[in-house]
Formats: C-alpha cells, sequence, structure tokens
C-alpha cells in the first residue's frame, strides 16, 4: 500500500549557496529502513521534478535513523541572487514529506499503519 | 539535521566532524545524552567569505480576491509579461509565483480549489541593467488600474529596486595567513 512520508518521518531543510539540503528523520527507529529503501536520491530527484535542476546526493545516518538529502541547482542561483520567496529552500522539508511511498501490507500492518495514514 | 552537506564530512573551523558517529540516548526527562562523537583534525584551509555586486532585482506583488482569484492573477502575470516584452526590456530572470498557490511546493501542490479565497501574484526580475529593472517596478500600478479586477496589496507603492551583493565562499591555504590580533580599548 500506497503511505505518505509524513506518517513516517519529520524533515528539515535549508540552503547552501544553489543547494538545498532536506534531512529526513525517521519518527520511530523500525521506519529507518523503510525510508533507505525507498526514498532513494533518484525518487528524490523524479519528486521535485522542475524545482531540481542538478543532481540529488543522498547521505545515511544510521545512528540518528536519518537521510540527508543534497539537491542541487534548486534554487534559483542561491542566497541573494535568487527570486525565489523561499530562496532557502526552508519548505522542501514539508515538500518531501508530501511523498508516497510502497509498503507491503504484512510490513505495514507490523507497523500499526494504514492505508489512510 | 539541515545544512551540513556530507554529514561523515561536517567542516567546521575546529575539525572534520563525522555526524555519523554520535550516539544519542534519553538520560532522563529532557536530557538527552550525545556520546561518541568522532572526526579528524581540521582542514589546511581557511573559509573566505567573498561579496561581489551581481546586477540588481525587484519583486512587485499584488493580491488577487475571489471569485476566480488565481485566474485573475495568472491573467495579470500574461498581461505583464507582454508589456515587459513590448518594451524591449530583458532580464537574465523573471520569476512569477502565486503566493498561497505553488510559492513553497511548486507543481507538488497540485491545483488551488476553484473558490479559493485569494492568491499573491509575486513576480520577481533580475539583471544588471538597472534602468530595466527600474522600468519594471513601474509596470505594477497600471495592472490595478486596468487588468484584472478584485486586486490590492499596493498600498506599500512602487517595488524597489535593489543592488544585488551575491556571496562567493572560497578557500585560502592557512599558510598564506598570520593572524594577528589588535585589542582596541575605546574611551
Amino acid at each position: 500500500m500506497k503511505i505518505q512520508l509524513t506518517k513516517l518521518a519529520h524533515a528539515r531543510s535549508g540552503d547552501k549557496g544553489d543547494t538545498a539540503n532536506v534531512g529526513l528523520i525517521a519518527l520511530r527507529d523500525e521506519f529507518y529502513s523503510l525510508l533507505v529503501r525507498e526514498v532513494t536520491a533518484a525518487r528524490v530527484k523524479e519528486h521535485f521534478r522542475g524545482i531540481c535542476q542538478g543532481d540529488v546526493e543522498r547521505f545515511e545516518l544510521p545512528n540518528l535513523g536519518a537521510l540527508n538529502f543534497l539537491l542541487h541547482e534548486s534554487l534559483g542561483g542561491g542566497g541573494t541572487l535568487s527570486l525565489m520567496t523561499d530562496a532557502q529552500g526552508k519548505t522542501f522539508s514539508t515538500a518531501l514529506l508530501r511523498m508516497h511511498i510502497e509498503v507491503a501490507d504484512d510490513e505495514a500492518s507490523k507497523f500499526g499503519l494504514t492505508e489512510q495514514d | 539535521m539541515y545544512e551540513m552537506g556530507d554529514p561523515v564530512e561536517y567542516i567546521t573551523p575546529d575539525c572534520i566532524a563525522d555526524f555519523t558517529s554520535i550516539q544519542l540516548a534519553q538520560d532522563g526527562k529532557d536530557r538527552v545524552r550525545a556520546s561518541g562523537v568522532r572526526g579528524r583534525p581540521a582542514t589546511d584551509f581557511y573559509k573566505v567569505s567573498v561579496s561581489f555586486l551581481a546586477g540588481y532585482k525587484a519583486v512587485g506583488m499584488l493580491i488577487y480576491s475571489w471569485p476566480d482569484a488565481y485566474a485573475k492573477a495568472q491573467a495579470a502575470d500574461k498581461i505583464l509579461r507582454a508589456r515587459l516584452d513590448r518594451l524591449g526590456l530583458h532580464f537574465d530572470q523573471v520569476l512569477t509565483e502565486f503566493v498561497g498557490v505553488n510559492s513553497t511546493h511548486g507543481a507538488l501542490a497540485g491545483n488551488p480549489p476553484a473558490d479559493l479565497a485569494e492568491v499573491q501574484l509575486r513576480v520577481g526580475v533580475r539583471g544588471n541593467d538597472r534602468a530595466a529593472v527600474e522600468r519594471f517596478t513601474k509596470e505594477i500600478a497600471p495592472l490595478i488600474l486596468t487588468g484584472p479586477p478584485g486586486v490590492t496589496g499596493f498600498a506599500g507603492g512602487r517595488p524597489k529596486v535593489e543592488e544585488i551583493v551575491a556571496y562567493w565562499p572560497a578557500l585560502i591555504p592557512k599558510n598564506e595567513i598570520n593572524a594577528t590580533v589588535e585589542i582596541l580599548e575605546v574611551l
């Protein structure tokens, strides 16, 4: 079934020049492996199509149950050059939480997740 | 956890921190123990924050109300862009956002409801020609008088032209720098 990331993770984001940095943190330890499996750099690049013009890099922090993404060429030049309302990419965090990922039914019931979640 | 780049190589002035080595544990109510943090010595470089002039920009904003708020704001954007074209103005970038619809999540937010109460049209331009950016700022008021109705939010007057001070982070070898500290006393 499809589960939206907002039910599985917390996110924070910010800028480094024209690169948006999005941290995705599992709400429960057992969700981390789902995030690692489903929220790949390629999925994130596809999710932010039309927004992220460059590559997406992913880093894993299993000790914190977190993934860190770098979305290059995403902020209209970045900093003072950018014309965007969100030139610092602060809302890329919540934009990522819109993503739906595939979770097997038995896996979902083990975690107490339902489709409406 | 953000604005860190590669968590294994988080460069600080004192050391390179490895965030994958941090261990967190609950240590009582409202108390977290952080331990086991590893890292490596600092790099051979200082970071230099360089600023430079990079042209001009201005942002114009208008708010359109129900009914058809979004359609009216879109029409106003079309009129404004056609006007800028006819004036022969060239910019490095023209960006249109609809605050209340797509200024944070872009197309991910989907289409707004048909009865959207209000939306802010926000158009920004950037370029090296100050006169062109200045001219753009004079094209917002005509939209109020001759464009789609039910529009407000212009009480602040004509948008201001801003000089862009851009930022260039660079590295310089530490051995090129002789640091001295001078303490001045102000009486």
